[in-house]
């Protein structure tokens, strides 16, 4: 879904459909924006929902924003990833409490609702019986995801000073540039697998890693998040053309994504 | 050549059961015959391989499997290769009828045949793995030249792995009393038992990948360990079928 409601007013939002590809595509306002979504091979083969969540809304100089990595291993990582997204997006919205202490009890409270929701999800009647077991088993072991979530407030004449504050768990890409220079090292170690949300006990592996720093006029930055399907990306530090990167969301030197792909890009 | 190609539809496992239905599975372990400790440990590493291939309500093909019972003869309980999916649409595994003799060398030939025809599919797969579960000397044949053929055999990912569940209470000087915190055989391990000499030397080392698998089921398998469990007990077999599970897939 993508709305450019009142482009002179410099609003925009996109939020991933997980029934369809989103090939790049760019807003430009105050921030850059560049967006896409894929879905691994297997996936579109089979007509199945992508596992993976991105999502954007730029309000002038204020950009809130949430890509999530369902846990495939866990029961329906579309749901955790879906549910998640949307809650954080809306949260990045109307929060006051940026602490760490506070977001991680967020995190915990929205279980209650998710677990709600995710017990209406049963596996369809003609499920074969060893099968169903699993998914029954998997069920009550929750759904899970992994994800980035933030929100950027730029330098203004009113607001002299601007701010970026992020949390995430898991091993999505999480990758920042001051000018032209890669200060993700900032990130390093944090991004880890077996760390995620989960729809039964909220944070897996350890509490949200949180990041917040200040942002300076003037100064060009650049963030970029992807989700594991595009870690092709991986070993490139300069800005890729949108062409290879469609390249590698199209991923034709291996008949298709691996994996299910999320890419955002914000600079300004 | 690590081991760490993930198991997926375009690229599915393979894995080949070969299991010992000699008369001697009949003898008791934790008060069941050792073959039904045998099938409840493979039904369990099935159900794992399912829990591992599901993707929302689907389960996708992510490993192929062929089970191959051996007593004088070679049965094919599967009728040859089938997809974890098939398998569990057919709901349960054959039955595992014990039979009279042990011999291991015309069931591991029977898998270097299968490896030989599907190899040369399988350059992008993940490496295979052999899994002979035994409870006693082989009959016939020494199967060791045949299962030092089969560890030589390799795809691009490793060569293909050997593993070796024996079921024996005198193969270790101590028994295991926490099998959670057993850290393996080694290649200096003491063996109190001739047949588990030759069983180690037809078993690959534990690949990294595996171990870390294991070590995230909460089995502490030290680094450097082989491919080789002592069955003395029914939690020790199932972690010798659970390992054979533990090629790497997408979380």
């Amino acid at each position: 879904m993508k709305m450019n409601s009142a482009a002179a007013k410099d609003v925009f939002t996109y939020v991933s459909s997980q029934s369809s590809e989103q090939r790049l595509s760019t807003y430009r306002g105050r921030f850059v924006c560049r967006y896409a979504y894929g879905r691994a091979m297997e996936s579109l083969v089979q007509g199945e929902k992508g596992q993976d969540f991105v999502g954007v809304h730029i309000d002038g100089d204020v950009c809130n924003f949430v890509l999530c990595d369902g846990v495939s291993m866990s029961y329906r990582g579309d749901f955790a990833a879906r549910f998640l997204g949307h809650t954080l997006l809306e949260w990045l919205g109307k929060t006051r409490e940026w602490s760490s202490a506070g977001f991680a009890g967020f995190m915990r409270e929205i279980t209650v609702a998710a677990s709600a929701q995710l017990k209406q999800l049963i596996p369809p009647s003609e499920t074969p019986s060893l099968l169903r077991e699993v998914l029954e088993d998997k069920q009550r072991l929750g759904s899970q995801t992994m994800y980035i979530c933030g929100r950027i407030e730029l330098p203004t004449s009113k607001r002299k000073q601007g701010r970026i504050w992020m949390a995430w768990q898991g091993d999505s890409r999480l990758r920042f540039w001051r000018h032209e220079t890669e200060i993700s090292e900032h990130f390093r170690g944090t991004m880890q697998t077996n760390e995620r949300w989960s729809t039964l006990t909220g944070p897996v592996g350890g509490q949200p890693h949180v990041y917040q720093t200040r942002l300076e006029y003037g100064m060009p930055m650049r963030l970029q998040l992807y989700t594991d399907g595009l870690d092709d990306l991986d070993p490139i530090r300069e800005p890729l053309p949108d062409e290879q990167i469609q390249v590698l969301l199209e991923a034709r030197h291996t008949g298709g994504l691996q994996d299910d792909a999320a890419f955002l890009e914000l600079k300004w | 050549m690590n081991y760490t190609i993930q198991a997926s539809q375009r690229t599915p496992a393979l894995i080949i059961y070969l299991i010992d239905i000699s008369a001697s599975m009949n003898m008791l372990m934790d008060n069941k015959r050792r073959i039904d400790v045998v099938y409840e440990a493979l039904s369990l590493a099935i159900r794992q391989m399912v829990f591992r291939s599901t993707k929302g309500n689907r389960l996708t093909p992510r490993y192929r499997i062929a089970i191959l019972a051996y007593s004088d003869d070679v049965y094919d309980l599967l009728n040859g290769i089938k997809g974890i999916d098939e398998i569990a649409a057919a709901g349960t595994l054959p039955d595992l009828t014990p039979k009279r003799f042990s011999d291991s060398a015309k069931a591991f030939r029977q898998a270097e045949l299968i490896l030989q025809s599907e190899l040369p599919s399988m350059q992008d797969c993940p490496a295979p793995l052999v899994c002979h579960m035994t409870d006693g000397v082989a009959t016939g044949e020494d199967p060791e030249p045949i299962a030092r053929r089969i560890m030589n055999m390799s795809v691009p990912d490793g060569n293909v792995l050997v593993e070796n569940i024996f079921i024996s209470d005198h193969m270790l000087d101590q028994p295991i009393l926490q099998p959670r915190r057993w850290k393996g055989i080694h290649p200096e391990t003491v063996l109190q038992d001739e047949h588990a000499v030759k069983l180690r030397n037809m078993s690959s080392p534990l690949p990294e990948s595996y171990r870390e698998m294991l070590a995230e089921a909460d089995y502490q398998l030290a680094p450097g360990a082989l491919m080789m469990l002592p069955g003395s007990c029914a939690e020790l077999v199932s972690i010798g079928f659970q390992m054979s599970a533990a090629t790497p897939v997408r979380a």
